[in-house]
């Protein structure tokens, strides 16, 4: 790849749903591994991946409690992927449509994460070498 | 930067946003001076046809003041210069083939949907 | 000439959209752009050589290339000896490549 390509990517679905959850989160860690930097423009449901109240559960089904189970949650794998991020010294960028936020009650996410429009995807796909769109499906 | 933006769903959370979500995202980056271009493909054909608001919700005391009015957000995106295109193999196969679209909105048939892709720098599959 | 990857989700059996997805893969080969499909989450249910789907029989047989997702193929447990044999197995990281290349990427 060139030096400090950027990727979008455009994502609806909000956790614990769809399979498109954990494709999206192998894309975002896969454009890291290649040097990527990533913006992510959160739409619709997918707001609550960065919610900052997710919390793990054990599973009494699984014969597990809280720390054995180890539920994975979004809001994780989203830090872990800032970490990494900051690890290979490119930029990582997310931020959430503020409305999809306010109607939802997720107003509370975690640390850079940020708030704002469809004009900011706009700006986001402007601005990088290309763009993904992850459209949700009925 | 051109954009296809393909719409493929329909009525998915119309009750709820009082708007279809992609029109209406569609309204925005464009007011953001978004370059679009709009194709109704399978149930978002019915945009096209669009003849009056939704029907307005009501659940117990509750009723809905303002249901989605695709036919005004649609007219709006045309008058803000953006182009809407449908496919009409997508209205045939519905048995909608022989209704009349929105005035300003373009038809053309699946064999021609790879030269629209090829007009446009990027495609957004929503 | 334009460099399409589509990402295919859907599949034939329960998506009636998923044939029209093919034969627009195949509308873009026609018209002289090099495409590439790979099949992610259930849409790699259809490459199963034993699969049946006229629809997608015939995307094989064009000049579209396909590919299916490791990780979807591993969790359904379809090992490389049973795929058709004109789908190639790739890692998620073709997308990344694509799209660095200013490749048009397109998720279905």
């Amino acid at each position: 790849m060139k030096e400090g390509q950027t990727l979008t990517f455009a994502f609806m679905d909000p956790p614990f749903e769809s399979a498109r959850t954990s494709t999206f989160f192998r894309l975002l860690d896969a454009a890291l591994d290649a040097g990527a930097n990533v913006n992510v423009f959160a739409y619709e449901g997918a707001v609550a991946l960065s919610f900052a109240h997710q919390s793990a559960h054990g599973n009494s089904i699984h014969g597990r409690d809280a720390g054995e189970e180890a539920h994975p949650l979004s809001r994780e794998w989203i830090a872990a992927l800032q970490r990494k991020a900051a690890h290979c010294g490119v930029q990582f960028q997310w931020i959430n449509c503020g409305l999809c936020v306010d109607e939802r009650g997720v107003n509370e996410v975690i640390d850079g994460c940020g708030r704002g429009s469809p004009a900011d995807l706009w700006k986001f796909a402007s601005a990088a070498d290309n763009t993904l769109v992850i459209g949700t499906r009925d | 930067m051109k954009v296809l933006q393909v719409i493929e769903q329909a009525f998915r959370a119309t009750g709820e946003e009082q708007d279809d979500t992609i029109v209406w995202l569609s309204r925005s980056m464009r007011g953001a001076g978004a370059d679009l271009h709009i194709l109704l493909t399978s149930h978002a054909v019915s945009y096209a046809l669009a003849k009056a608001g939704s029907p307005a919700l009501s659940f117990g005391d509750w009723r809905q003041a303002h249901p989605a009015d695709i036919r005004n957000d649609i007219r709006e995106l045309l008058a803000s210069g953006v182009e809407i295109t449908v496919v009409q193999d997508d209205l045939e196969e519905r048995g909608l083939g022989a209704k009349q679209c929105l005035q300003g909105i373009r038809q053309i048939c699946r064999d021609e949907i790879a030269t629209l892709y090829d007009s446009v720098d990027q495609v957004w599959q929503w | 000439m334009n460099h399409y990857l589509i990402i295919q989700s859907q599949d034939p059996f329960t998506q009636a959209r998923a044939p029209h997805h093919y034969a627009l893969a195949q509308s873009l080969d026609r018209a002289g752009n090099s495409v590439r499909l790979l099949l992610v989450q259930h849409g790699v249910s259809v490459a199963h050589r034993a699969a049946s789907s006229p629809a997608f029989d015939e995307l094989l047989n064009s000049g579209v290339h396909v590919f299916a997702d490791e990780h979807a193929l591993a969790e359904r447990n379809l090992r490389a000896q049973e795929l058709h044999a004109n789908v190639n197995i790739a890692g998620i990281e073709m997308v990344i490549q694509a799209l660095l290349s200013g490749d048009r990427v397109i998720w279905h």
